[in-house]
Parts: structure tokens; C-alpha cells; sequence
């Protein structure tokens, strides 16, 4: 008898459906439930197929009935950001200008976690076209289910704040500059940016930095959820085509004598709030007291490479939305389409210095990796320790609350936010770690280790 | 980037989008926000035939040295 299945992890309720101890009719109804109860508050959520997926859920039960394998995301539920195509599902972007958009194609991450047994619940809410949130968005900003008189974190803000929730098993978000692993950190979350290429980015089209993530309660869940999602697609030019190794089954390893590094004197030189600081600073003396060995070391050119990604961002949204936004300008939201106007600034050489500053950071910042024999770079998530904080209106070009996520945006590096307590508002923080190119595995590895020596995992919001 | 003034960026914004005055002062922001960055940018930018040299780059947020 399970008392409450919400309160279990992805990885969890995946065991249990496989067993037979709850079923993934029950599973999905207990979301939906979840849902019909907190949505209306928390507008986590901005599109719903109850009937779809309880149809998905009988299916899996009787194929489990039968004895057939079952994929590894078997019965459980995900929710995906609004800004990744799912087949028979609204995919608005928040925008007025996607309002009856219904894609005929899932995106390949989504096909690939549809194979492995998922259920798609639901869309979930974000800014609009990746914007800074209003209420003047198609669907209002979601809120922090860990203090509801607070926006969530975005852009992927809905699928941190519908996983708190316990509104799903797992979520999907898209991080073009931070926006999963800063939505993750304020959610007490796990989200992982993985290597560029290693997650096909067709459906999402934003730029060639965005990334579709996994977020989950667990490192273990991030895991399934990416295993799921990584695989090679000929139709995508940046498709990584080589061997990628099972995460999930390869998790479990004793980290000691591993080499974090710690950037110093730029975490130094960041406005971190305090509850960050001291959010971070637990996190590194848990890798050490895991065994970890800390390294302090000077870094250069983090600022440079955010730029640099804001810049290709800029460029790439402008240069998607330049008809509709001349033709349709009235139809998107004020903010957004300020924003959107951005790119039209730059000259085609502005973009070449930012590919080639992204490149030449990118090497740099694996040398630095190799030169030190790190496994992984520690830093907070966010400087911030709210939403509100986070977006200051004039500071959104320099894109302050994304200094640590940023960087690796443009550098492919893999990058993964794990919990780091709470801060004074009652908000999650996080803290990040970012490793070599196509070493996601040894990311998730220090990530499941800290989740099995910390108890965050097994936190919910009282909402 | 060749859009240095308020009176350029105005212009410039009145051939792509049909924009009220009031979008003027925020896009204007933000505007000169992208123009740092493209002047750090160029700045970064070797000599014919040379490499961008990371280790000239900043060490700290705000790309101050």
C-alpha cells in the first residue's frame, strides 16, 4: 500500500508501477488531481489532457498486465514547457500569437520519452517568447509553490513550479541561458543542461544554445528523464552521433577524491545575496565531507561568454520573429516584443565576435578543466534569491541573475543546479556544477551522491 | 554596431516595428546594453591571422578589469 504517491520521486513511482503496487491509472489520477487542486493558484500548468493520459495509463497497466517490458518512464507523467512541441497539444509559447497553434509532430526529445513509457500531462507555463513574465501574457506567470506570494523562476518558471508542486513526475523545461537550472535552483530542484547536441533541439529552434533539459526531484530522475531524451538525429546538424553511456545505471559511484573546482574570486566579484553564499558554501562542505577535494582557481572570461550567448540569443529571436513582429506587433505582449526588437540592433559581424568569443571560451574552459584535473566547476545557480530579485528591469541585457548559467550556454559544457537550502523568503536556492563536454555522466554522479548524503529531495511545499 | 544614439536607434526601430513612443525608452535600454556587449565583443577581436586570447579576458562579473 502506497500512502501518497505524489510524495515519491520520478524514479520511484517508475519501481512501483513496473512491481504492480500502484498502478499508472492511479498515478495519473492522483496528478490530475494535483492539479485540478493547486493550478488555479499556481498557474503552473497552461494546458491539460486528462482523457489522453489516462487512455496512456491503461495502456502501460494492461501491457505491465500482460508481462511486456515496459519502457523505464513507464506510467509516470511529465510536463512540458510550453515552448517544445507535443503532438495534439497547444504549443503557445504564452503568446497571443501561438494562442490556437496545435503542432502535428512531437518534438524527437518528446517522441523519445513517449518510447521509454512517459505520459505527457500537460503544458506548462512560461514567459512569453522566453521574455521577462507579465500579466499581460497569455496565461499570467506561474508562481513558487514554496512561497505562493512569489513569481517562479523562468523562462521554464511553469515547469519548476508545477514539479514542486507534485503536479507531475518529472518536467521539461529549455535552457537558452539559465532557464532551467535557475527555475530548478529556485524550486529545490534537480535540471540539467546537458553537452549541446547530446538532445536533438529540433521543435525548439530557438538558437543553437538552447537546450531541452530534464528537471526532477531527484538526480536519479534527471537521469531516466535524459537517457530517455539523448540520442542521435540525422535531421539535426548539431546531433551528437556518438556512444553516450547509460546514466541511470551508472549513477551510483564513490566520489571521493574528485577534484570541484571553485571560482573564487568571480563568485567574489558577483552582488550574491547572502542566503546564496550560504547556500553554497553548505553545498561545498558536503562535497568535501563526501570526499571531494576543493580547488580554488582564478577563471577568466565568464563575462565575455554570457555576453556573447545574450547576444546569439538576441540575434536568433530576432531573426525568427522579424515578419510577424512588424505585422503582428499589437498581437505580443509589451514586454516581449520590446525585447524581441533587440537583435535587430546587431550587425552580422556582432554575431561572428560572439560565435568566436563562445568558441575560444568553450576551449579555455576545458583546458581548465584538463590543466586542473577537475571533474566538475561549483558555483551558486542564481546571485539571487527570489524572482523578484532576479529581474531587475534595466538589468536585463547584462542578464546578471544568468552570470554562472550563461557562460555555458554558448560553450555546450554540460551543467547541472542541485538544491542548496532555502532562502529568507522561504525560496530555494541552488548551486551548479559544470563539467567537460560530453561528461554528463560524471555530473549526474556528484549530483547523486549529494542528493543520497541530503534530505532535499524528500521536501515539499506545505501549499 | 552602428546604432549609437537615441535618435539611430529610433529610426531604426521605426523601419521594423510599428512602436509606440512608450516603447522607445525601454527598447532604447536595452538597446544600449546590446551595444556593450558588441563593443566588448570587437574588443576581444585578434589581429588579422592571430586567436581571441582568453586569459586578457575580465575575471569578474562585470567584465572589469
Amino acid at each position: 500500500m502506497v500512502a501518497n504517491p505524489l510524495l515519491l520521486s520520478l524514479s520511484e513511482q517508475a519501481r512501483l508501477i513496473r512491481e504492480g503496487s500502484i498502478t499508472s491509472v492511479e498515478l495519473v489520477q492522483a496528478h490530475l488531481d494535483q492539479i485540478s487542486k493547486l493550478n488555479p493558484q499556481l498557474n503552473s500548468l497552461i494546458a491539460v489532457d486528462p482523457e489522453s493520459a489516462l487512455e496512456q495509463a491503461a495502456e502501460i497497466d494492461a501491457a505491465r498486465d500482460r508481462g511486456e517490458d515496459l519502457g523505464p518512464l513507464a506510467g509516470v507523467t511529465l510536463g512540458v514547457k510550453d515552448a517544445v512541441p507535443v503532438k495534439g497539444m497547444p504549443w503557445t509559447i504564452n503568446s497571443r500569437i501561438f494562442e490556437h497553434r496545435v503542432p502535428e509532430y512531437d518534438a524527437p526529445a518528446i517522441t523519445r520519452l513517449k518510447k521509454a513509457g512517459a505520459i505527457i500531462i500537460g503544458k506548462a507555463n512560461l514567459n512569453e517568447f522566453f521574455s521577462r513574465p507579465t500579466e499581460s501574457d497569455l496565461n499570467p506567470p506561474p508562481w513558487n509553490p514554496w512561497n505562493p506570494e512569489r513569481m517562479s523562476v523562468g523562462s521554464s518558471s511553469g515547469s519548476g513550479a508545477a514539479l514542486a508542486a507534485r503536479m507531475a513526475s518529472g518536467t521539461i523545461g529549455v535552457d537558452g541561458g539559465g532557464s532551467v537550472r535557475l527555475p530548478a535552483g529556485a524550486h529545490n530542484l534537480y535540471g540539467i543542461k546537458p553537452t549541446h547536441g547530446l538532445v536533438s533541439r529540433i521543435g525548439v529552434g530557438r538558437s543553437e544554445h538552447s537546450e531541452i533539459c530534464p528537471l526532477g526531484f531527484t538526480a536519479l530522475d534527471t537521469a531516466m528523464m535524459l537517457e530517455a531524451m539523448v540520442g542521435y538525429e540525422p535531421a539535426d546538424d548539431l546531433s551528437w552521433p556518438g556512444d553516450v553511456p547509460e546514466y541511470a545505471a551508472n549513477i551510483d559511484t564513490d566520489i571521493s577524491g574528485w577534484r570541484i573546482g571553485v571560482p573564487r574570486g568571480f563568485i567574489d566579484s558577483v552582488p550574491n545575496e547572502s542566503e546564496v553564499i550560504k547556500g553554497f558554501e553548505d553545498f561545498l562542505k558536503k562535497l568535501e565531507a563526501l570526499g571531494c577535494e576543493l580547488i580554488e582557481f582564478d577563471i577568466q572570461g565568464m563575462a565575455e561568454a554570457r555576453a556573447a550567448t545574450f547576444l546569439t540569443l538576441f540575434s536568433n529571436s530576432y531573426q525568427r520573429h522579424q515578419k510577424t513582429v512588424k505585422e503582428d506587433w499589437d498581437t505580443y505582449g509589451p514586454q516581449s516584443r520590446v525585447n524581441l526588437l533587440q537583435g535587430a540592433f546587431m550587425s552580422s559581424t556582432d554575431l561572428i565576435n560572439a560565435g568566436d568569443v563562445g568558441r575560444a571560451f568553450k576551449a579555455y574552459f576545458s583546458k581548465k578543466l584538463a590543466d586542473l584535473s577537475l571533474k566538475a566547476v561549483a558555483t551558486p545557480t542564481s546571485p539571487f534569491a527570489t524572482a523578484e530579485r532576479s529581474r531587475r528591469p534595466d538589468e536585463h541585457s547584462r542578464g546578471i541573475n544568468a552570470c554562472y548559467t550563461a557562460p555555458f550556454n554558448i560553450s555546450g559544457h554540460p551543467s547541472i543546479s542541485v538544491p542548496a537550502g532555502f532562502g529568507e523568503a522561504g525560496i530555494p536556492v541552488g548551486a551548479m556544477l559544470t563539467g567537460e563536454t560530453h561528461d554528463d555522466l560524471s555530473l549526474l554522479q556528484l549530483a547523486h551522491a549529494y542528493d543520497k548524503a541530503t534530505d532535499y529531495a524528500t521536501l515539499s511545499p506545505s501549499i | 554596431m552602428e546604432y549609437r544614439t537615441d535618435e539611430q536607434i529610433t529610426a531604426r526601430a521605426r523601419q521594423i516595428a510599428p512602436l509606440a513612443d512608450t516603447d522607445l525608452p525601454p527598447l532604447i535600454n536595452l538597446v544600449t546594453g546590446v551595444r556593450e556587449y558588441c563593443d566588448l565583443m570587437e574588443s576581444l577581436m585578434p589581429e588579422l591571422g592571430g586567436d581571441i586570447d582568453v586569459t586578457k579576458m575580465s575575471h569578474n562579473m562585470d567584465g572589469d578589469e
